[in-house]
């Protein structure tokens, strides 16, 4: 379990009271939950991402990964081994000439015989569909594709947790929708505990709880129906609302009876459809 | 016509065994006053062929004319780079100078405008994106927020005054927020300034509310070109190479297919809640 008790982080040391960029946060992840944070540029996300694994520390409160606590050296790497992290921007994260190289980086670190490095970095490279390109050089892939070589890196070192912030930045909605079945395949073989933290709210809908940071504070924590649905609570977080949702929204406002939760094309098209048999059952008896 | 490829084919690492076919045949017309969204999935090709536009890459075949002239025979890349600017991904990588300004600055200086020319058009530039000069000039681009650092990287393009301005995915990684005030002003700069404008982008709702014309690249090649109502509906063609359609869009084609009559001719917000009203109240 994740455990945040009354975490503060202020990056300036000296006024930590002054705009702190994490205030205050209390929560629980479990394990095998799957958390999406939502917030906008300067919501805190990415410090609390750091914080995560002691990349960062905080200033106030305390984080601990199953009862490790960040904050104490001798745990630092224990805590490493089980929080995998994955961040924006992949060329930050890619070291080596050649991908496999790059993905072994980590399980090397960990003093794996060999036999065990190939067959991770061969799973970690089948997993993010990038075995045939096991041979080539990470500055001549797209974007997208180093992407997909930063997150093999991560899987390789088997983590219990793993943090993505904002992996899909750069990618096409065929890239995202990839690494949405990564993570679901992910969840089902290993049962990973996935911290993803994002400001696209469609990446959210399939979370199994979604937290919203504004200005360094959880301003929601709940189901993702509940959440998404509250365009207004959106909007003043900096999150743009889902585009079904806006229209549902619009829909209700002119008399249609929606459900007000509606946040994809497919519950949409649902919707209007049993609207549309009810208005023909009425016309019938009319 | 301000822009022509003709037959443009390029390869990384041409004549090597490592050799990587990018762009197949592209022939491309851009004309004076369009805004292309330019859109296909990671490695179609889209960045190999917008560097194309200025002469930072040269055709391995096929030839790139800039105002009917060719590029690296009747025009050097020098003077093209006074036409067309391009915008970089995350360009505020490449910010490297000690003030806002010099870093605005050194475009046109190096075009060689004069010192009272580079001074008004960095200001020019520095209102478009939304920053004020007085504010920020003097002070270093790297105690900027992200945000504001791109602006910057952007100003440094537009203070060239470029006929056309190409965009590589300009809002990535950037909030909802961030993104609209692109957005806005790259609207105010085709609307307004009447600036040509080449936008990248994996956002199609994005590039619908924006482009008057999209070109789809799939594999090196152009697979489908024009007016955002006829290619947007084309909808089993862009899921093919893994593109989505605007959300609206989708909807509408969604309601079709459940067999109810219904317009799809729309991808605006607004516009889907009329056709919706209509066949539902």
């Amino acid at each position: 379990m994740i455990n945040f008790a009354d975490v503060s982080y202020a990056y300036k040391k000296n006024s930590p009271e002054k705009n702190p960029a994490l205030n205050r946060i209390n929560l629980d992840i479990s394990e095998g939950e799957f958390v999406v944070f939502l917030g906008h540029n300067g919501s805190g996300k990415s410090t609390l991402a750091k914080l995560l694994n002691g990349l960062l520390l905080p200033s106030y409160g305390k984080v601990t990964i199953d009862g490790l606590d960040t904050k104490n050296p001798d745990d630092l790497w224990l805590i490493r081994e089980r929080v995998g992290m994955v961040f924006q921007n992949p060329d930050n994260q890619i070291v080596a000439t050649v991908v496999e190289e790059d993905v072994a980086f980590g399980p090397e670190n960990l003093g794996l015989p060999a036999s065990e490095i190939r067959t991770r970095v061969d799973e970690a490279l089948a997993t993010v569909k990038l075995r045939d390109h096991a041979r080539r050089e990470p500055h001549l892939l797209s974007g997208g594709e180093k992407q997909r070589v930063a997150i093999a890196g991560a899987l390789a070192m088997r983590p219990k947790y793993l943090v993505l912030d904002e992996p899909t930045s750069q990618l096409d909605p065929g890239g995202r929708k990839e690494i949405k079945e990564i993570l679901h395949a992910l969840r089902a073989r290993f049962k990973t505990t996935i911290v993803y933290i994002t400001h696209f709210v469609e990446e959210a809908i399939e979370a199994d709880r979604v937290l919203l940071l504004q200005s360094g504070r959880v301003t929601a924590d709940g189901a993702p129906k509940k959440i998404l649905s509250d365009a207004d609570k959106l909007k003043k977080a900096g999150v743009q609302p889902l585009p079904m949702s806006v229209l549902a929204r619009k829909l209700l406002k002119s008399g249609l009876k929606l459900p007000p939760d509606i946040l994809t094309v497919e519950e949409m098209t649902e919707s209007l459809c049993s609207l549309n048999s009810a208005k023909e059952i009425y016309d019938s008896k009319k | 016509m301000l822009l022509e490829l003709q037959d443009v084919s390029f390869s990384y690492m041409h004549n090597t065994a490592l050799t990587r076919q990018a762009l197949k045949g592209i022939n491309f017309i851009l004309t004076d006053g369009e805004f292309v969204g330019l859109i296909g999935p990671t490695g179609s090709g889209k960045s190999t062929l917008i560097q194309h536009f200025n002469g930072l890459l040269s055709p391995t075949q096929g030839k790139v004319l800039i105002e009917g002239k060719e590029l690296g025979r009747e025009i050097s890349p020098r003077s093209v780079r006074k036409i067309v600017g391009l915008v970089f991904q995350f360009p505020e990588n490449q910010l490297f100078a000690e003030t806002v300004f010099d870093d605005v600055a050194f475009g046109p200086r190096n075009l060689g405008f004069s010192e009272a020319e580079t001074k008004r058009e960095v200001k020019e530039a520095l209102r478009i994106v939304g920053l004020n000069a007085e504010h920020f000039k003097d002070r270093s681009p790297f105690s900027l927020s992200g945000g504001e650092m791109r602006k910057v990287a952007i100003a440094g393009v537009l203070a060239m005054k470029p006929k056309i301005l190409v965009l590589d995915e300009p809002t990535a990684g950037l909030d909802a927020l961030g993104r609209q005030e692109i957005l806005s002003y790259l609207k105010y700069l085709h609307q307004k300034m009447g600036l040509t404008i080449v936008l990248v982008s994996h956002n199609m709702d994005e590039v619908a509310s924006l482009a008057t014309r999209i070109v789809i690249l799939n594999e090196g090649e152009i697979i489908s070109s024009g007016e955002p109502k006829e290619v947007f509906f084309e909808a089993e063609k862009l899921r093919q190479v893994g593109l989505d359609i605007p959300q609206s869009a989708a909807l509408l084609l969604a309601l079709k297919e459940k067999g109810i009559d219904i317009q799809t001719n729309s991808f605006a917000l607004e516009e889907t809640k009329e056709i919706i009203l209509g066949a539902f109240r």
